[in-house]
Formats: C-alpha cells, structure tokens, sequence
C-alpha cells in the first residue's frame, strides 16, 4: 500500500492535508510552546551596583548583580555607555568606569537593541567643581598652508577647534616656506621643506573646555590630544581645515616669554 | 469543512504568535506558486512547481538551521554574513526610536550612521515596526523577494527563449550556491536583484504588451524603479537607465542592418577623430584613473587581492595622468580578463575559495555559452536579448573596471549572473539541439495564460 495514493490519501485513508493540519495541532503547536518557554531569552533583571560611590576620576571596574545577563549586554550610567562589558555569569558582571561629573546617575543596562533594566539614580560620583574652562596663549605656527589660506588668518578672527574649543589670533607674522617638523625617533626630529607651500607664525589665544582625565587630573586636551610641543592641532578656517603646530603655551594674560 | 478552517486557523494563530515574518511570507510563497502554475502546458506547471517548492523548501531549512544553530546564550541572533548583523542591528534600533522605546546613545549614533546610505535599512526597520523585532524573518522576506525576481525574470524570457533555456536559467539563479546564499541573507542583494528584475520586465513590458495603457504604465514604472534601485544600492540608477538607453539603441540598429553598417564605419571613422581631441582624452584620462583609484585601494584592503597591471603601478595610488594610453587601455582589457578568470584555479589560497572552485568552473561554462545564447536570442527576439545583454554589459563593466579583492569581485558579480544564465541556457540549448539535429522547440507564439507574452 503507497504512502500517499493517488487521491491523495496517507496509507489509503486519511487526506493528506487533514493528516498535516492533525499533526501540526497535536504535535507542533505544543512543541512550539514549550520550545518558547524552554528556550526564549528571559527578560534581565538589574538588582544592584557595587560599589555605589566613587570618587571623580577614579577609574574602578563596578560590578553589576543581576539576572538573565548575556555576554553581549552594555551598560550606561545616565548617557555615557560604559567601554566595555565584562561578563561573568548569567547573575555577574563588571564595567570600566568612566570618567563622569560629580552627580548621581541611573544605571542603565541595555541588550543589543533597548534598554532591558534600570537602576535609577544607583551611581553617585563625588568630586570638587572644577573650571568650565581655562584660556591658553599657544605660541606656535599654521603650517602647509596655500596663499589664500594664509591671507586669509587675520588678528582677531575666530576659528573652530574639536570639542567645542575656540580659537582667536592674537597676532601673526609673515608668511614663510613651510617647513615640516617630523619625529622619527625619540631622539631626532627631522625638518622637512614642503614645496609650494607656506607657514604663518602666530599667536593664538585658546578657550577649551576641562575635562578629568586618568588619576583625576584637570586636562585641557583637545579630541584626546595633550598640548604639548609639536603636536599639531586642527581648526576650522574660512576654506578649510587647517593645522597649527604649537610652539609654547602659557595661560593667557602672562607675560609675553 | 468548518472543523477544518478553525484547525487551520488556530496553527496560523500560533505561528504568527511565534514569528509574523513566517506566516506573510507563507502566504507570499504561495501566491508565488499558484502564480508559476498559471501555464498552459500540464508539464512545464509540474516541472515549475517542484522547483519551487525544492527552492522555497531549502532556503526555508537553511534559515532554520540557522536558527537552531546558534548559540542564544552567546549571540542575540545568528546571520550567515557579517554584515547581516550591522543591519539587523541597525533596522531594530530605527524600529525602536520610531516606537520610542529607550535605546542606547551609542545606538542611536549608529542608527543614524552617515557613511553607509541605503534605503534598504529603512525599509527593514518600517516592515519590523508592523511585525516586531524579526531577525530570522527577515532572511524569509529576503527569500521570497528574490525567488519573486527570478521567476519575473523566468516569465519574460519563456516566450522567446523556449522551455529548456528558460528552465535551466531559472534553476541556476535558484541553486548556485553563492546566488542560493545571497538571496537568503538580509543584504541588499536580493531586494537590488528584484528591482532590477522589475526594470527588465517592464521595459519588455513597454515594448510588447498589446494594451497601450499597460505599455505606458510599465514605462512610467521604469524610472521610479531606478530611482528606488539607486537608493538600495550606489549604481542602480546608472545600471538600469544606461541599460534600458543601451537596450532600445541595440534592438533599434540590430533590425536595420544597413543603420548598423553605417554605425560602424561611422563609429571607426569617428573614433581616431575624437581621440584626437584633448578633452575627449583627459575625461577618458579621469574615468580610467577614478577607476584605476578604486582598484588600487581594493588591492591594498585586507583579504585576497589581485592585481590587473605590473607590479609597480601598486607603489602608489595612481593619480590623473599617470597612466599612458597603453597602460589604460591594458587596465581596461586587463579588467575584463580578470572579470571572468578570477580566482584562477592556481589562484586558491583559502579553504573558502577552494569551495569555490566548482562554481568556478560552471561560472567558465556559463560564460563560454553566452556568445552562443546571444548570437540565439538576437534571431529570435532582439528586444529581449538587447535588455539583457544592455544591462548585463553594465553589471560587468561597472565592477570589472573598478574590483581588486577577489571575494569583493565574486559578491558582486552576482549583478551580472540574472542576465548572463539565459543567454548560458539559450547557447547550451541551442548547442544541444545542433549537436543532435533536433530543430528549435520554441513555438512561433507563445502566451500566458493571463494574455502575456512577457
């Protein structure tokens, strides 16, 4: 006797669709049931943060109690997402700190797409306040620029640095060759000539937000870059990016060096 | 009966409880069959029919696999590409922001991200606001969009290219191995593929449908379609308004033999005189560098690469200018070469490409067949074979002049693979039927059931 006979009939006496339809409902809609409660992702719950204080700039890992947790899982306290997501366990986890205001902030843990728990107002970071910002007078040089570019920096134009700094020329000097400082050993820097392009020394006074870097240092750093000699830094000109080389820096209103 | 429709209804109830995609592209697969078996003839409706449903059924397995595959536990979900992930990922975070669920801030940097632009992730992103979060059903739609293209395309070539092409064409874009993996994934291959199945089937469409309403409406459609292809994906505009402008001056000159004449000695009289020209070189000199810019950053990414020219061109990114007119006209030539060679047997280095050897060497015999199948088409329907040929000329020329990495090169020449298999399937059918004597099965009219041609 066929399985299925030409009419369509499983070993001659149930319709093949009716056999499909008797099987899905006894067979697949429990199985598919108990499959959803069996292996469907369990909602992760929140419970607690250790340690609860920190002081600003101190760079802890904080451990997270829970439930359900996945390795793929991220972590914010307020809006500032954690760098990392150290996963231990359905029930374990720890975060890099990192670097806050002084305040209290929510602790916010999300899965690959939403915010899944919430820990509201768990993390407290204590700290003195500290300047907005401070004003650097950098002595230095815009380099590799064409002669409209250089026509184009006047005393007391402004210029957008990264990360909400300002720059404004204090002073200027004539264009010259310009002249690339390269570094190729802790030991040798090198001068370069750049063909068909000039330098313009000059004076620029700096406004830069204080952020609190590593070990709860005050920094004035612009885009992760400390301000130091021949490090290059980039604003915004009329037509362009352009790029200053600083010199010296001293804060702004001492003495002329 | 009632018992019956209440059982069904039930089984529905819950699959779409456990995945929406599931049940709509369900439905989808089988107005696609009960659309193949709209043909005359009770074999061709059997035969159709069983490919159909083998092709709906692996592709319907793979995604299973998929499923049951992946560890949950480690994963939120499993993709067959890595790039599957990034806009999985990034077609859930839009869904949420529209819903005004609370996302990360990093996400919602992500979701916005400016330097890959495609419409495709919006269109993923509204289909999981009415379904939900549908990572696994989404391969599902990619399924159906795609078999939905490949038989477009299998309808408007059946008329004119007979039984044995239509149906080998139809079976190599359903089961190549790397076309099968592409129209499974949630990339924009499968949705770009139908879109531009669409462009050929309207342009068909616009040439032979007997109503000159239909004929105005598929034109009219033409242009949206591009539209919405360039949004999928950079080139799809070009690719459909070059190849349906390529198509219409092809069929137009190949039915006036004394017009195609004059265009050639017309074409090798004007030739050296525009060549002579400054302007005319420097933007041959632009275009050739642009491209020869492309090639070289593909070279110099991570992964296998190849190389077109002499290994010193590779020093340094080539600017206008500094490439001769015998160096350009070596990349061109050298280009092509490299389309349809690479990867070379001699060239696997990976256990990836060594998978990919089989399919290699039918890539060779597809392409050693076309001339065959072109040269077959332009007797039997130059309008047909002139779209095809039009827009396969695009898909190659845009990617060969421009490839360097072979598993970019293989990806991509998945565009050119919907235009070459007929012409493949023709020239075989053609060969076949020489080689025995048989005369050609293809009737002098052939109509659907619905009235169409194509």
């Amino acid at each position: 006797m066929p399985v299925i006979d030409t009419q369509g009939r499983v070993f001659g006496r149930f319709n093949l669709v009716d056999a499909l339809l008797v099987g899905l409902l006894i067979v697949g809609v429990p199985a598919a049931f108990g499959f959803r409660v069996l292996f469907r992702d369990p909602p992760a719950q929140l419970s607690r943060i250790s340690p609860i204080a920190i002081d600003q700039g101190a760079g802890l890992l904080i451990e997270l109690n829970g439930q359900n947790f996945r390795p793929y899982m991220r972590v914010s306290f307020g809006t500032t997402q954690a760098a990392g997501f150290q996963f231990y366990g359905t029930t374990q986890a720890f975060v890099p700190m990192p670097a806050l205001e002084p305040g209290t902030y929510d602790v916010v843990l999300y899965d690959h797409a939403r915010e899944v728990a919430r820990l509201p107002q768990a993390m407290t970071v204590t700290g003195p306040m500290r300047p907005p910002q401070v004003r650097l007078r950098i002595h230095g040089t815009y380099v590799g620029l064409n002669r409209d570019q250089a026509a184009e920096l006047r005393v007391g134009r402004p210029m957008n640095g990264t990360d909400a700094a300002i720059a404004v020329i204090e002073a200027r000097s004539e264009p010259q060759p310009s002249a690339a400082r390269v570094k190729v050993s802790d030991a040798l820097t090198v001068t370069v000539p750049v063909p068909e392009r000039v330098d313009v020394p000059a004076t620029i006074v700096l406004t830069c937000p204080t952020s609190v870097g590593p070990g709860g240092t005050l920094r004035c750093a612009l885009g992760q870059v400390a301000l130091v000699r021949d490090v290059h830094i980039t604003f915004q000109g009329p037509s362009g990016h352009l790029l200053f080389r600083i010199d010296d820096i001293s804060p702004a209103g001492s003495p002329e060096p | 009966m009632m018992v019956r429709a209440v059982a069904a209804g039930v089984v529905i109830g819950v699959a779409y409880l456990l995945s929406p995609l599931f049940v709509v592209t369900g439905l989808g697969f089988a107005l696609l069959i009960r659309w193949a078996r709209q043909v005359p003839d009770e074999s061709e409706r059997r035969i159709l029919t069983a490919i159909l449903v083998a092709a709906i059924g692996l592709r319907v397995l793979a995604i299973a696999g998929l499923f049951v595959s992946t560890d949950h536990a480690s994963v939120p979900f499993g993709t067959f590409f890595g790039d599957e992930d990034y806009f999985i990922k990034r077609s859930i975070w839009l869904r949420n922001l529209a819903l005004g669920i609370p996302i990360s801030l990093a996400d919602v940097r992500y979701a916005y991200d400016d330097s890959i632009q495609t419409s495709f992730v919006w269109l993923l992103a509204a289909l999981q606001v009415v379904v939900g979060p549908s990572p696994y059903g989404v391969h599902l739609v990619s399924a159906l969009v795609y078999l939905v293209g490949a038989f477009a395309l299998y309808r408007t070539v059946r008329p004119q290219f007979g039984l044995p092409a239509s149906l080998l064409g139809l079976g190599l874009l359903l089961f190549l191995p790397s076309l099968f993996a592409w129209s499974i994934s949630v990339l924009k291959e499968p949705v770009f593929f139908a879109l531009m199945a669409l462009v050929v089937w309207a342009t068909m469409a616009a040439v032979r449908q007997p109503s000159w309403l239909v004929r105005l409406l598929a034109a009219g459609l033409l242009l949206p379609v591009a539209l919405a292809a360039e949004t999928i994906r950079d080139g799809g505009l070009v690719v459909a308004g070059a190849g349906t402008a390529g198509a219409i001056v092809l069929a137009y000159v190949w039915s006036r033999r004394r017009l195609a004449l004059a265009v050639v000695v017309a074409a090798a009289v004007a030739t050296p005189f525009l060549l002579s020209r400054s302007s005319v070189l420097d933007a041959l000199d632009r275009a050739i560098a642009t491209a020869a810019q492309r090639h070289w950053d593909h070279v110099h990414a991570p992964g296998h690469s190849y190389m077109i020219l002499e290994p010193s061109f590779y020093v340094s990114r080539p600017e206008p200018g500094d490439l001769t007119r015998a160096d350009a006209v070596a990349y061109a030539l050298g280009g092509l070469a490299a389309y349809v060679v690479v990867p070379a047997p001699w060239q696997v280095t990976s256990r990836a490409e060594l998978a990919y050897l089989p399919e290699q060497l039918v890539w060779y015999l597809l392409v050693a067949l076309a001339p065959f199948g072109l040269w077959a088409g332009l007797q039997r329907d130059k309008w047909l074979t002139a779209i095809l040929f039009a827009h396969l000329v695009m898909a190659v020329v845009l990617v060969a002049m421009t490839s360097g990495n072979i598993g970019t090169l293989v990806r991509h020449r998945a565009l050119a693979l919907p235009y070459l298999v007929w012409f493949s399937g023709l020239g075989l059918s053609v060969l076949l039927a020489k080689l025995s004597g048989i005369r050609s099965a293809v009737p002098r009219s052939f109509r659907f059931p619905d009235g169409a041609e194509a």
